[in-house]
């Protein structure tokens, strides 16, 4: 799996594992975020099952797997948190933020070892190390139920679907022409996102945070006048097309 | 159902239901064991001194049917608790695969953190040992109580045979009652027999298959 550091300040650190070659064709290509602080590590959509023995191989390189102190799931989607019963095996001591409103849902997965420590629909805020993030409602977004995680030090916007692109295989981790771009992403979000009004309330929300990279959980990280771009054009996107 | 599983591939969460689903007639007989019991007991009542041979068989029979009923449902029970380690061992062996399977990536990858996975791989190993040995343990409880099925179950027909030969010598207008009273419980001992004993040998066999 490759893992790919997006930011690095001193012991604070973005990491963005995702592209296994080893994936089965039929599985959707899903982006993993780790933030490491202060020998304190957080997986951000950890991922599905299937991924789970790559992604534990490529933790591994960065940080001791005790140091894994917390996991975080945006909402309750397979490919989000459905390796919850493995990391539950392994980790010691370790706490699972997710919406509020999945938690009766995601613990299918199995998670009787790992706390759940519910997020409020209104967020919160959590400390790694000696970092702050925040859990920002993203709610219909697609889920019900459902965050993306701000860093406002390392200004990075874990956006989770929002902004996913299904991309070829070989495609680069950051965006290089957002026009381009526009073509993986157009469907994925007419279709899943089901509420203008809700993305519009995200997109107010976004704004109002001092972002230079977006990065969400499947596709390629959108950096800087991109973010904004992609703010713009999802503004104006209809979505929630399957009903008209 | 439970004589269809291929024991090389054996899930024991699935036998276990298997062989409490299959049981559910067991219960049945218990029931009607019962209702021939109290069928008895009218009889003896209205035949007075005439059928006091028969008094004891059916003090027996009510025995019997309260006995197979509490067995069928503490098999149910036992089945499944090994029906619920079953799964958990799915799981602990799901787990230790794909924690070895990462084990051996990071090995390959000189991943420089790899050490900390050797250390909750052993200890996963040995939760999956222990979750093994819970499933193995209630199989072989669940196989004593089908046995104790069996046996309750011999008796009854070594009780239905006195029963025929008490019959046979009570007053010919309650004679043919009472044959009929015990070549019930001949018939039901005989069901239940045939049945837990064809569960017992999937049960034997399965778990022999998982001990080696």
């Amino acid at each position: 799996m490759k893992a790919t550091v997006i930011y690095q300040s001193g012991d604070h650190q973005w990491i963005i594992f995702g592209r296994d070659p080893d994936k089965k064709d039929k599985i959707v290509d899903t982006n993993q975020h780790m933030v490491m602080s202060g020998g304190k590590a957080i997986l951000l959509d950890p991922g599905g099952i299937e991924l789970f023995a790559p992604m534990l191989a490529a933790v591994a390189h960065h940080v001791p797997i005790s140091n894994i102190t917390t996991l975080f799931a945006s909402h309750q989607d397979p490919d989000i948190i459905s390796s919850l019963g493995l990391w539950d095996q392994v980790l010691e001591d370790a706490s699972l933020y997710a919406p509020w409103l999945w938690e009766g849902f995601i613990r299918h997965f199995g998670c009787d070892k790992i706390t759940y420590a519910a997020i409020p629909d209104e967020g919160m805020d959590i400390r790694i190390g000696g970092r702050t993030l925040t859990f920002v409602p993203a709610h219909y977004l697609h889920a019900s139920g459902n965050f993306s995680v701000y860093d406002p030090v390392a200004k990075i916007l874990m956006s989770g679907d929002v902004g996913a692109a299904l991309l070829p295989d070989d495609a680069p981790m950051v965006v290089e022409d957002f026009d381009d771009h526009i073509q993986y992403m157009k469907a994925f979000h007419q279709r899943w996102m089901p509420s203008n009004k809700a993305k519009q309330v995200w997109v107010d929300r976004v704004r109002q945070l001092d972002v230079e990279m977006m990065s969400p959980q499947h596709g390629a990280i959108f950096k800087g006048d991109d973010v904004n771009r992609f703010l713009d054009w999802f503004e104006a996107l209809d979505v929630g097309i399957a009903v008209s | 159902m439970a004589k269809k599983i291929d024991l090389g591939k054996t899930k024991f969460h699935l036998l276990a239901v298997s062989v409490a689903a299959d049981l559910a007639l067991v219960k049945k007989q218990g029931e009607a064991i019962s209702l021939e019991a109290m069928n008895a007991k009218v009889l003896v009542a209205r035949a007075g001194v005439l059928a006091l041979g028969f008094r004891p068989i059916t003090d027996f029979m009510v025995q019997l049917a309260a006995s197979t009923i509490r067995l069928v449902q503490e098999i149910e029970k036992e089945a499944l608790a090994v029906s619920h380690h079953s799964v958990a061992r799915l799981r602990t062996s799901n787990a230790v695969q794909m924690a070895e399977k990462a084990q051996a990536l990071a090995k390959d990858s000189g991943a420089r953190h790899r050490a900390s996975i050797d250390g909750f791989v052993a200890s996963m190993l040995e939760t999956d040992i222990q979750t093994n040995e819970n499933v193995l343990n209630h199989t072989q409880k669940l196989i004593l109580l089908l046995e104790e099925i069996v046996e309750l179950m011999m008796a009854a027909s070594a009780v239905s045979s006195s029963a025929r030969v008490e019959s046979a010598a009570i007053d010919v207008r309650f004679s043919q009652s009472f044959q009929s009273v015990s070549n019930k419980l001949e018939q039901c001992s005989g069901t239940v027999r045939e049945k837990v004993k064809t569960n017992l040998a999937v049960l034997e066999k399965a778990l022999s298959v998982q001990r080696r």
